[in-house]
């Protein structure tokens, strides 16, 4: 048979509900703040790992508008040379270059890079004309489209004509292929540090 | 008074308006119809709109404006215990019988006097007070016109409320200069109001309704004047006992009692009357509203830091993650930068060596051949008039800043007395070449854009 609480018991019992429900409190709260605290130190940290990527964002803004002048100066995209067709495309527009300059080509000849691993190939032409065309010539090499680069340039009297002049150059072709994959490791070493 | 309330007290014959200590006394002409002149109403609404808004604040002033006793009527009600709104459901049935003119037509309002009977059945004391409808709405239209919200209650229930009752049964008189205002008290509480023809100015037309145990306390200006006392007690059979007059900054016992209820100094609640369908609210706590808002903006203020991370944390992580998603492509500008770089500072300054010799050449200087390397190495084959010739030329050359040396590995005179020469010379880094002294910013500019 159930025997009823006596008052005492009572308030016992209602005591100790009391201090549960303190205590449950107390702790839920306390988890509750300390969860809440966990997700502002992690948004706070987001937040300024979003502020770090704009400011870096905002030099790379720059970096591509100084590219856009080069580009445009240049007449060249890299990234749109194709490895296989550069040599054939930039043999092409020299000796091009060469007739709008009233210069006469003579013997093209194309080898391979000399290991730097930065060039495709090497171009010697050789050609006879005026001093006006050659510096034509010289002056227009850079803006043909093609990554070009004087390496040799020989220039000798062209017979008894006042002017005439006989050249022989050597033009170094670059490949931005292996010019990227040469830069990516250097770029990954740099970035560990620079962090 | 709370800065936010204005009071007012329309008698039978005048507006008084208390702002502060200042009183505002407008005698009110009427046509004969019984309504307001124009020029009384334009007077009353520029009065209104001038003590309108207040200090600081965007909202108009409230009125608090108390009414004569003339077309008041009270009832005492007693009603079983309910809530206030059940109860004011009752005390609107309780009216219907109470009163000839239906709830509708009448502004009326009600306050618990008291509550009476045991635990099991208890009792509310009710005081109701109701007038015709009609007798406020020239009022209401004057104080919209003015722009500002407006509270009725009768002036006999104000003065009562802000006052400790003389006795429990006895008349409280209040005296005008042409009108008075008698209430009756019965148990404490108002059981009945006169409103009286008669004032301090026309005590020959006085007459006293029967008081309560003779009973008669006076308010007013004039409470205090022996004459006024003596006639009193004539009339009523025993002497009349002026009351403390109601403190307050203005004169007017009316005024001074709409100020303490406006400011909530008063022992009741003011009875306001409702002239619509809208219940009067029970107390003037005008800013509640505002202290919710404020409450509310300053939690939300606290909470935000935490619901912060709740709310927009998710957004931010998905930008962020499409953002590292992109981020190889900046790999890619910078291939390109450094290429394009390398591609400039790399290719050999031929047109300006080759300019810079022609400036340096001695006339009737003759080249043979000339070579130029991109690591930088020149070499000159060639003829010029004497050595001294030669002397300047290598020396042009080296004060043009463009070279680490410049040396004649041969020089030979021939027969015909002049000199055969052959030299070779190594260029600087573009960095460290000085600018071509002939060379104009036009010039310049075409220099870099060739280099």
């Amino acid at each position: 048979m159930k025997r009823a609480l006596t008052p005492q018991e009572k308030r016992t019992i209602r005591l100790a509900g009391i201090g549960l429900a303190v205590y449950l409190t107390l702790f839920g709260g306390f988890m509750l703040v300390k969860a809440l605290d966990r997700s502002r130190a992690d948004y706070r940290a987001e937040v300024a790992e979003a502020r770090a990527l704009r400011d870096k964002i905002q030099t790379y803004r720059d970096k591509a508008d100084l590219i856009g002048d080069l580009m445009e100066r240049y007449h060249m995209d890299p990234t749109r040379l194709s490895r296989t067709n550069v040599i054939a495309e930039a043999s092409a527009a020299l000796q091009k270059a060469a007739t709008e300059a009233g210069i006469s080509p003579g013997t093209i000849r194309e080898s391979a890079a000399r290991g730097t691993g930065k060039e495709i190939a090497s171009i010697q032409l050789e050609g006879a004309g005026n001093v006006q065309g050659l510096m034509s010539l010289l002056y227009h090499l850079p803006t043909l489209g093609y990554p070009l680069i004087l390496d040799e340039l020989q220039i000798t009297s062209g017979g008894p004509m006042p002017g005439a002049v006989k050249f022989n150059m050597t033009i170094a072709v670059l490949d931005f292929e292996q010019w990227s994959k040469a830069q990516a490791p250097s770029q990954a070493q740099e970035e560990p540090s620079g962090a | 008074m709370s800065a936010l309330t204005l009071a007012i007290h329309i008698a039978p014959d005048r507006l008084q308006l208390a702002h502060g200590g200042s009183l505002v006394d407008i005698p009110l002409e009427r046509q004969e119809s019984g309504a307001l002149t124009e020029a009384t109403r334009q007077r009353i609404v520029a009065a209104l709109r001038e003590h309108s808004q207040t200090n600081g604040s965007l909202f108009p002033r409230r009125v608090l404006c108390a009414i004569g006793a003339r077309g008041l009527s009270l009832r005492r009600l007693t009603l079983p215990a309910a809530p206030r709104e059940k109860l004011d459901g009752l005390v609107r049935l309780q009216v219907e019988n109470e009163f000839p003119v239906p709830p509708d037509q009448l502004a009326w309002g009600w306050q618990i006097l008291g509550v009476s009977g045991g635990p099991a059945a208890r009792q509310n004391d009710i005081l109701v007070a109701a007038v015709r409808r009609n007798a406020l709405e020239e009022w209401t239209a004057l104080f919209a016109e003015a722009g500002m919200p407006v509270s009725f209650t009768p002036s006999p229930l104000a003065r009562w409320a802000v006052m400790a009752a003389p006795a429990p049964d006895c008349g409280i008189l209040d005296l005008g200069q042409r009108h008075s205002e008698l209430l009756i008290l019965a148990k404490g509480a108002p059981s009945g109001v006169r409103a009286l023809a008669w004032g301090s100015e026309t005590l020959a037309d006085a007459s006293l309704p029967p008081i309560p145990e003779r009973k008669l306390f006076l308010t007013g200006l004039a409470a205090s004047h022996p004459e006024v006392a003596a006639l009193l007690a004539r009339l009523n059979g025993a002497p009349a006992q002026p009351l403390l007059p109601l403190a307050g900054a203005v004169a007017s016992p009316t005024l001074a009692a709409l100020q303490r209820l406006a400011a909530g100094e008063s022992s009741r609640p003011a009875l306001l009357l409702q002239s619509g369908d809208t219940p009067p609210p029970s107390r003037l706590r005008l800013p509640r509203q505002w202290t919710a808002l404020a409450a509310a903006l300053a939690l939300a203020v606290l909470a935000f830091p935490c619901v912060e991370p709740v709310l927009f944390k998710a957004h931010l992580t998905g930008r962020l993650n499409e953002i590292h998603a992109e981020e190889a492509r900046l790999g890619t500008l910078d291939q390109e930068l450094s290429f394009f770089q390398f591609l400039r500072k790399t290719q050999p300054p031929a047109l300006d060596v080759l300019g810079l010799i022609v400036q340096s050449a001695p006339p009737g200087a003759n080249f043979e051949s000339c070579s130029l390397t991109r690591a930088g190495e020149l070499s000159l084959r060639g003829k010029m008039g004497n050595g001294t010739d030669v002397t300047d030329f290598r020396t042009k050359l080296m004060n043009s800043g463009w070279f680490y040396s410049v040396a004649v590995d041969e020089q030979a005179q021939q027969p015909d007395r002049r000199v055969n020469v052959r030299l070779t010379a190594s260029l600087k880094p573009a960095d460290l070449r000085r600018p071509l002294p002939s060379a104009s910013p036009e010039a310049k500019n075409g220099k870099e854009a060739r280099t």
